[in-house]
């Protein structure tokens, strides 16, 4: 069932858990997810509402905690996970209510028509684009199963008994080419439903209006909503566009809140935090990094320069010089450039860049200025990537978690952070490099319709399991493929393969990008490799692991991957015609 | 009778005090006898007191001297220690009465609602109904306090918070809290729930304190 707006999730959501004696809580493990479960935690501290709290990465581990859980508890909340698949295969009992809050779109018609188990949050505006089929459409109503016996009368003369049997007989004919109608009709239906996934609102911006509406919102949760809307884009998973619409709809009353424009609004004082929506460069922690090495792993300049090449350095000097900075400036961390040449260069780099890019960014008394941008990303690489072999998911959730805090609590230059940010330059630079040995050594197979990229395990693959940085490792091979100026490579979707180690060897992770002429095209960026991979898959009977809660990414057996890889061919190529 | 000293017609009510001040902070057994002793004696010296004085005032009112010889007269003087006697008694029983209603309050509050056998025997009849009367008014503010009822007793300084973020560090299973609740505590979980119920669990360390910063 679907809670509609603001208004409601307050009343048929919030009230409901507070008074209830205890709570469970699954969080996904990304960004947006922790900084929603941070805000709605700080709401639930402030109400003493008593709760347990479960990292979980995967579907199956969330079905055997939901199954363990839910004899105890009588209300459940999913954040982020959870909206994508039907819970009726879970055996829930008669109580329990399960809350789902999602940005993953669509919802399965299961959840949605569910009558009260299920409810998940959304609001009203949006519904009315998801063009939700009727619910006679999808499921046969008991009704329609007419009853087969029906009263024999007393037996009259044989020909009137020939003659009602003959309608009979004609009638359930009818009945069943009607019913194979609705069949077809449902098929029709539901492929046109599921076809594409895609993200929203993400669920720290939901959360914080839910936080806001009860009066328990401050700078510190505005800014964990700026995160998680950042992390949405830093992720890939939403388009600038829609990261622009999201700011002036939904940030605008925080914005104005939490950082006003005149002097006299503002509360001064050292460990307020004061947060600024401003405009910025999409260079990746260029603040805390020189802008020489920032320019070497962001997408814009390395495909504009091709630094893959062996004249790519100098071209990218080239590209310096007519900017008019000076190598040595670029070469030196940023923050100690004079503030005068700092804006200088700002404004030259924003001209050339020409993104629109406004971000959040907050600071505390005269410390150091903070890019919500960086620090979701930061946050992404710490929270998603197994870096640590000892290190369990929950461990990365509470150390995330530890650097939100300490951000908050004031201390902008706490060692952790600091660890984070140097840990995402190294992971970043690992994934440049991957990115520049693919191009230049032309491991971008060409598939009929489809460019594929079966990465080599090399030591720097470890961090292609996480999401973020699977994501943005695609979205730069596909940019640094198609610069070659072949129009053809912007038209054809693009699938990666990455083989993982331990714990799951011998699986290959598959994801798959839409064209590059759409990306750039579309403002909403919506995909069909989920169903083209579920598909796929029931097609040729092969076996894919769907664990993971973007269903955007599955897992395949090493052996069966060329047969995989050969069914897409001719599942996408079918779907074009 | 009437000659005696201040001291010696106060001594019974003394005792009691003494009696107090030997069980330091406890309550001894009431001593109804005496107090109904001290009682009578206040009654006796009342009554001396009001016969004197009766007696005063018939004088007076048959002879001619004036009103001031009667502040002269000895009896007079006597009327006066009398009454001051009257009042150390009051004194010394009320202060007893007192004492050992406030160290009553204390040891309520120390014990929580359940007092020792030996002390309930202590007490008199009147104490054990101001006692339940007490405890009935805790109850009822307690319930008023909040949507559920705070139990004062669990703190006595305010705590900054009445639930704690605790990490479970094993498989531990079920475990209930006070109000009644199941909570399954597995590896790695982490968990907001009410101070008290979480004691034995951390010296046990089956838990630990989750470091967070709300």
């Amino acid at each position: 069932m679907l809670i509609r707006d603001l208004h409601n999730f307050r009343h048929h959501f919030y009230e409901l858990v507070k008074r209830e004696k205890h709570t469970t809580i699954f969080v996904n493990l990304d960004v947006d997810a922790l900084c929603a479960c941070y805000i709605l935690m700080h709401a639930f501290n402030c109400d003493n509402v008593s709760y347990t709290v479960n990292p979980i990465d995967s579907w199956t581990s969330l079905q055997n905690s939901l199954l363990e859980y839910c004899a105890h508890s009588s209300y459940i909340i999913l954040i982020n996970c959870g909206a994508y698949r039907s819970f009726l295969s879970i055996d829930l009992p008669e109580n329990v209510t399960v809350f789902v809050i999602d940005s993953q779109r669509p919802f399965h018609l299961d959840n949605v028509f569910n009558r009260d188990a299920i409810q998940l949050l959304a609001y009203s505006s949006e519904i009315e684009s998801w063009k939700l089929p009727k619910v006679e459409d999808v499921y046969a109503s008991d009704t329609d199963e007419s009853d087969e016996d029906e009263e024999d009368d007393d037996e009259e003369d044989p020909m009137r008994e020939r003659a009602r049997i003959a309608d009979r007989i004609a009638e359930r004919a009818l009945r069943r080419q009607k019913k194979a109608q609705w069949k077809r009709n449902r098929a029709n239906v539901l492929w046109e439903y599921y076809m594409k996934t895609w993200y929203s609102t993400p669920v720290s911006v939901m959360v914080l209006e839910l936080a806001h509406e009860l009066n328990k919102c401050d700078a510190g949760m505005m800014w964990c909503a700026a995160v998680g809307l950042s992390s949405q884009l830093a992720d890939k998973l939403i388009s600038m566009e829609s990261y622009n619409k999201v700011c002036v709809d939904r940030m605008r009353p925080f914005i104005r809140k939490y950082s006003p424009r005149n002097q006299q609004a503002q509360c001064k004082g050292d460990d307020v935090m004061k947060i600024s929506f401003e405009s910025d460069l999409l260079l990746p922690v260029y603040t805390h990094w020189t802008l020489y090495d920032s320019m070497t792993n962001d997408v814009h300049f390395s495909c504009q320069s091709k630094l893959w090449t062996q004249k790519g350095n100098s071209g990218l000097r080239h590209i310096i010089a007519t900017l008019g900075l000076t190598l040595n400036e670029c070469r030196q961390s940023y923050s100690i450039m004079p503030i005068d040449r700092r804006k200088e260069v700002f404004k030259i780099l924003e001209k050339h860049l020409n993104s629109n890019f406004a971000t959040f960014s907050s600071h505390f008394g005269y410390a150091k200025q903070f890019n919500a941008f960086d620090f979701a990303r930061a946050l992404s690489l710490r929270l998603e990537c197994r870096l640590d072999a000892k290190e369990t998911f929950y461990d990365r959730f509470m150390a995330s978690r530890f650097i939100l805090d300490k951000f908050l609590a004031g201390e902008c230059a706490h060692e952790t952070l600091n660890n984070a940010i140097q840990n995402y330059k190294v992971g970043l630079k690992a994934i440049t490099s991957m990115v520049f040995t693919a191009v230049s050594q032309s491991h971008v197979i060409n598939c009929s319709t489809y460019f594929l990229l079966v990465v080599h395990a090399t030591s720097d693959s470890i961090y292609l399991t996480s999401r973020h940085c699977l994501f943005s490792f695609a979205h730069f091979i596909q940019r640094a493929f198609a610069s070659a100026r072949n129009a053809r490579r912007m038209e054809k979707p693009l699938v990666v393969a990455v083989p993982l180690g331990e714990p799951d060897a011998g699986w290959f992770w598959v994801t798959g990008l839409m064209p590059l002429a759409e990306y750039i095209k579309e403002t909403e960026w919506k995909s069909i490799f989920a169903r083209a991979f579920e598909h796929v898959a029931e097609r040729s009977n092969i076996m894919i692991k769907r664990d993971s809660f973007d269903p955007n990414i599955i897992m395949v057996k090493s052996e069966e991957r060329t047969k995989f890889f050969n069914n897409l061919d001719a599942i996408l190529e079918a779907s074009e015609n | 009778m009437t000659s005696t000293t201040k001291s010696n017609v106060a001594n019974d009510a003394m005792s009691l005090i003494n009696d107090l001040i030997l069980y330091q902070d406890s309550i001894p057994p009431y001593k109804d006898e005496v107090v109904k002793k001290c009682a009578k004696q206040i009654e006796e010296l009342y009554q001396a007191n009001y016969d004197d004085i009766l007696a005063m005032r018939s004088k007076l009112d048959s002879s001619s001297s004036s009103a001031s010889s009667i502040h002269d007269d000895p009896k007079m003087q006597l009327c006066r220690a009398r009454q001051n006697c009257i009042e150390h008694i009051k004194r010394l029983c009320l202060t007893y009465l007192t004492v050992r209603l406030d160290r009553l309050k204390s040891l309520r509050w120390k014990h929580g609602g359940l007092l020792p056998f030996k002390i309930k025997n202590n007490l008199s009849p009147s104490e054990t109904e101001w006692l339940n009367g007490y405890s009935r008014m805790l109850a009822e503010f307690q319930q008023s306090i909040g949507d559920n009822g705070v139990n004062l007793f669990g703190h006595i300084h305010p705590p900054k918070s009445l639930h704690i973020h605790v990490r479970a560090l094993s498989d531990y299973g079920e475990f209930e809290l006070s109000d009644g609740t199941t909570i399954i505590l597995k590896k790695n979980s982490l968990h907001y729930i009410p101070r008290e119920d979480c004691d034995t669990l951390l010296k046990q360390g089956i838990l630990e304190f989750a470091n967070l910063g709300c």
